[in-house]
């Protein structure tokens, strides 16, 4: 086990007051808290923050955590002495570091209020799912595996099992969604029940579609005289192909839709935004040019009408 | 193969227990209006899957940012805004990713 030292998580000197630690604990939790923070790996450094703050602001933790600070250094391994036995009681939960020291709020702490055994419920666990676009369409078969911890019958923690359950996963579901399968979380302690397993959906990106709510966007290229003469477009969807018409004049930008070929919802199907953008050629060549070049002189347009620049 | 289910609805034990909260602070939440389960007494409220999130978060803000029960259906708001938003921005921005050229 790795020691932690706890001042400097914070950034605090080893005397700074209880007012001192208070406010870098309440800066680095703006910095670091997993519901604001954009940083790479917010979750792990705000737990360490926390597990400080929580040694620190009560003095008799502190006294402690300063006894037994005098054997360890930040990084290195560290084994509390022998016979080392904690007064402070605590409600969280914190590293095995810090467990060590002060003992921990699982089923040891809880002895206490049961007669003969203690009953603990299993702990809750939460993965993410990505799921394929084409995947949302009907209920999905999946073969998910996570992995799960394990507790001795003193509360002592195990390594960690694998497990592997098929699922199916309903059609329709949406990106963030939490899917629950009751039971199928930690082993429960003694008495207590299994805790859940929670499937965090998450809609893998799709090279050719974007998401909007239940409907799906697709951008379609088409030349400039596609654009003005109309044309019919082979454009992709997530169940096959469908010809898309294009009518004359139509401009860069303008969304087609494409009834009932978005995403399956519980009201009923999303439709597709073919979004039209006109693409023009690398180079224009001879013949081309030349055409080009008549067009333009044939042609009474001013694309900059809007401006009306004086 | 196991079934799953996208509705919960759970008792007031039953959330305490999931969250690791105790009731009390359980019963403050639904107090200060942060969430409303239905039912008219303790023994007869009950919860879905979203309420324990955001009771979950709720405790969690209490005592990660000492923020007073008070203050906290604002938090939330601006936090849901700011997911919101983000998840917005993303969506956005990739958009207009398809369009623009360097």
């Amino acid at each position: 086990m790795e020691f932690k030292d706890y001042y400097k998580i914070l950034g605090v000197k080893q005397d700074a007051d209880l007012k001192a630690i208070k406010t870098a604990y309440r800066k680095l939790a703006r910095k670091y808290h997993p519901d604001v923070s954009e940083e790479k790996d917010a979750e792990n450094k705000f737990k360490d923050v926390a597990e400080a703050y929580a040694a620190l602001k009560d003095t008799q933790k502190r006294a402690e955590y300063d006894e037994l600070r005098k054997y360890g250094q930040q990084g290195q391994s560290f084994t509390p002495p022998p016979g080392w036995q904690s007064a402070s009681s605590q409600d969280g939960e914190f590293s095995d570091f810090f467990e060590s020291i002060f003992g921990s709020a699982r089923p040891r702490g809880q002895q206490a209020h049961r007669q003969t055994r203690f009953s603990f419920r299993g702990q809750d666990i939460e993965t993410e799912l990505p799921i394929f676009l084409e995947e949302t369409l009907s209920d999905k078969k999946k073969t998910i595996s996570y992995q799960l911890p394990h507790y001795d019958t003193d509360g002592q923690r195990l390594t960690d099992v694998k497990k592997t359950l098929n699922i199916k996963i309903p059609k329709g579901v949406s990106e963030g969604e939490r899917i629950r399968l009751k039971g199928q979380g930690g082993p429960g302690i003694g008495d207590g029940e299994n805790g859940d397993l929670y499937l965090h959906i998450r809609l893998v990106p799709h090279p050719l579609f974007d998401v909007e709510g239940h409907n799906l966007i697709i951008t379609v290229p088409i030349a400039p005289w596609e654009a003005i003469l109309g044309t019919k477009v082979k454009v992709p969807t997530l169940s096959g192909n469908i010809n898309l018409t294009i009518p004359p004049n139509s401009q860069s930008g303008k969304r087609l839709r494409v009834k009932g070929k978005g995403l399956t919802s519980k009201t009923g199907m999303g439709d597709l935004y073919a979004v039209l953008k006109i693409v023009i050629p690398d180079k224009t060549d001879g013949d081309s040019r030349q055409l080009w070049k008549t067009l333009s002189e044939k042609t009474k347009f001013n694309p900059r009408s809007e401006w009306r620049t004086a | 193969m196991i079934e799953t289910s996208l509705t919960i609805k759970l008792t007031l034990e039953e959330v305490c227990e999931i969250a690791h909260m105790p009731t009390n602070v359980l019963i403050t939440i639904v107090e200060e209006g942060i969430i409303n389960p239905k039912g008219a007494s303790p023994k007869e409220w009950s919860f879905d899957s979203y309420m324990l999130s955001i009771a979950k978060r709720a405790s969690r803000v209490h005592r990660d940012f000492e923020i007073e029960w008070t203050s906290i259906p604002l938090y939330l708001d601006m936090i849901e805004t700011l997911e919101k938003l983000r998840t917005e921005n993303k969506s956005l921005k990739q958009r207009l990713n398809r369009f623009l050229l360097e």
